[in-house]
């Protein structure tokens, strides 16, 4: 865990006891504590997301009165898009929570631009986008869900507990079985395969890598929903067993759920409503997955190449499977989803 | 109960599950607080970027 991100695990975790000054406006308190946090260790993420957050809705009520819904949506998207694209390329700036920021950011635009939610007032709005234990670990929790749970909150100490012993798990499975077990694992793979060929030292040592962002990422995300529920808020699920998937596209839709639902909803679907097609889709999903995580032309790879991976998992695997008894299946899927995904790396740093 | 201490009562006897929790609780806590001193790497999806 990076210094910079344990710090704000800790003003979440402060927060908490804020959360409850009052039922109303406990969320309220947690939103400013948040953005002065943010203002302390990035002023430029803290002017971005709060300028936004209050630009924004006002400028969306103005558009519902005088009209210029499409073009206001347009211009917006785009300019967070740009200073997403902008921040991720630029170096030398902490930049925290952007990543998640635009994509909530964007959700509420096609949202309202679709006519599905109407313009949140300011304070929703940066309730909404300035939840602290969610800021920069996800999920990519959605607002008309988030402002239903804000208004029934209430007090549960079984709930809190359940929250406080999930924050405790996270940690655990984040920083000892990940940061320690997993890496010392890895450090002796790398040790056991220092002779050997680099194209298999690099796919066992990926290999090992998706393993540890697995604890890595899944006990981050049990953190963030742990520290919410303690605040009486039950966020959108992140993980759901993703080693048990059957085959790769079962294993996208247990991983990084939100982020993947969130793809499905705003890329996906638009581009097979005017392709018609659902490859067409994929491949932009696919992309939106991979350019999200950094722009550059190892995502680009990257995203074509689980593209692949999904089709194949798609047409050849069913006839190979179905060659192969069921229990051996359950055991094998799983060791062969980690070795396609892993093997993304080696083949990627052929192509480069 | 918290779903780890619905899991311990699966395993052990009544009495035991209180100690067995608090046993749990706190070998996690050190745990984490020992491991915590290392300094790790950056993971991709922690979006803090730019240190």
């Amino acid at each position: 865990m990076t210094a910079l991100s344990t710090l704000v695990i800790l003003a979440a975790l402060l927060a908490v006891p804020l959360a409850w000054l009052g039922r109303e406006r406990g969320i309220d308190l947690v939103a400013l504590l948040c953005a002065a946090v943010l203002a302390w260790i990035s002023p430029l993420s803290a002017a971005w997301i709060v300028g936004l957050g209050v630009g924004l809705p006002l400028a969306m009520r103005l558009a519902q009165q005088h009209g210029g819904r499409a073009p206001l949506a347009g211009v917006t998207a785009l300019v967070v898009l740009g200073a997403f694209a902008a921040a991720q390329l630029s170096s030398g700036i902490v930049w925290i929570g952007g990543a998640f920021f635009t994509l909530r950011q964007l959700h509420v635009i096609a949202e309202w631009w679709m006519g599905r939610i109407e313009a949140p007032s300011v304070a929703a709005h940066l309730r909404y986008q300035l939840f602290l234990p969610a800021l920069f670990v996800g999920p990519v929790h959605r607002l008309p869900a988030f402002e239903r749970q804000c208004q029934r909150r209430r007090w549960d100490l079984g709930e809190f507990l359940n929250g406080a012993e999930r924050v405790l798990i996270g940690a655990f499975s984040a920083e000892f079985i990940g940061n320690v077990v997993v890496a010392n694992l890895r450090a002796r793979v790398r040790h056991g395969l220092a002779d050997s060929n680099a194209f298999l030292r690099d796919w066992a040592l990926s290999a090992a890598d998706w393993v540890m962002l697995f604890f890595n990422f899944a006990g981050m995300t049990a953190i963030a929903l742990g520290i919410a529920l303690m605040m009486g808020i039950r966020l959108e699920e992140n993980f759901n067993r993703p080693w048990l998937a059957r085959d790769l596209l079962d294993f996208w839709s247990r991983w990084h759920m939100s982020l993947t639902n969130w793809c499905r909803d705003y890329v996906y679907r638009p581009v097979v409503a005017l392709t018609r097609s659902t490859l067409a889709g994929l491949v932009a999903a696919m992309l939106a997955i991979g350019l999200w995580h950094e722009i550059s032309f190892y995502y680009v790879l990257w995203s074509f190449w689980q593209t692949l991976g999904v089709v194949l998992s798609r047409t050849i695997m069913p006839k190979i499977a179905s060659q192969i008894p069921a229990p051996a299946r359950r055991v094998l899927a799983p060791l062969a989803i980690l070795a396609w995904l892993a093997l993304a790396r080696p083949v990627i740093g052929l192509l480069l | 109960m918290t779903p780890l201490a619905q899991y311990i009562a699966r395993l052990v006897p009544g009495w035991a599950v209180c100690p067995v929790l608090a046993l749990c609780y706190a070998v996690m806590l050190i745990a984490v607080l020992i491991a915590s001193s290392n300094d790790m790497a950056q993971i991709i999806y922690i979006d803090v970027r730019g240190q």
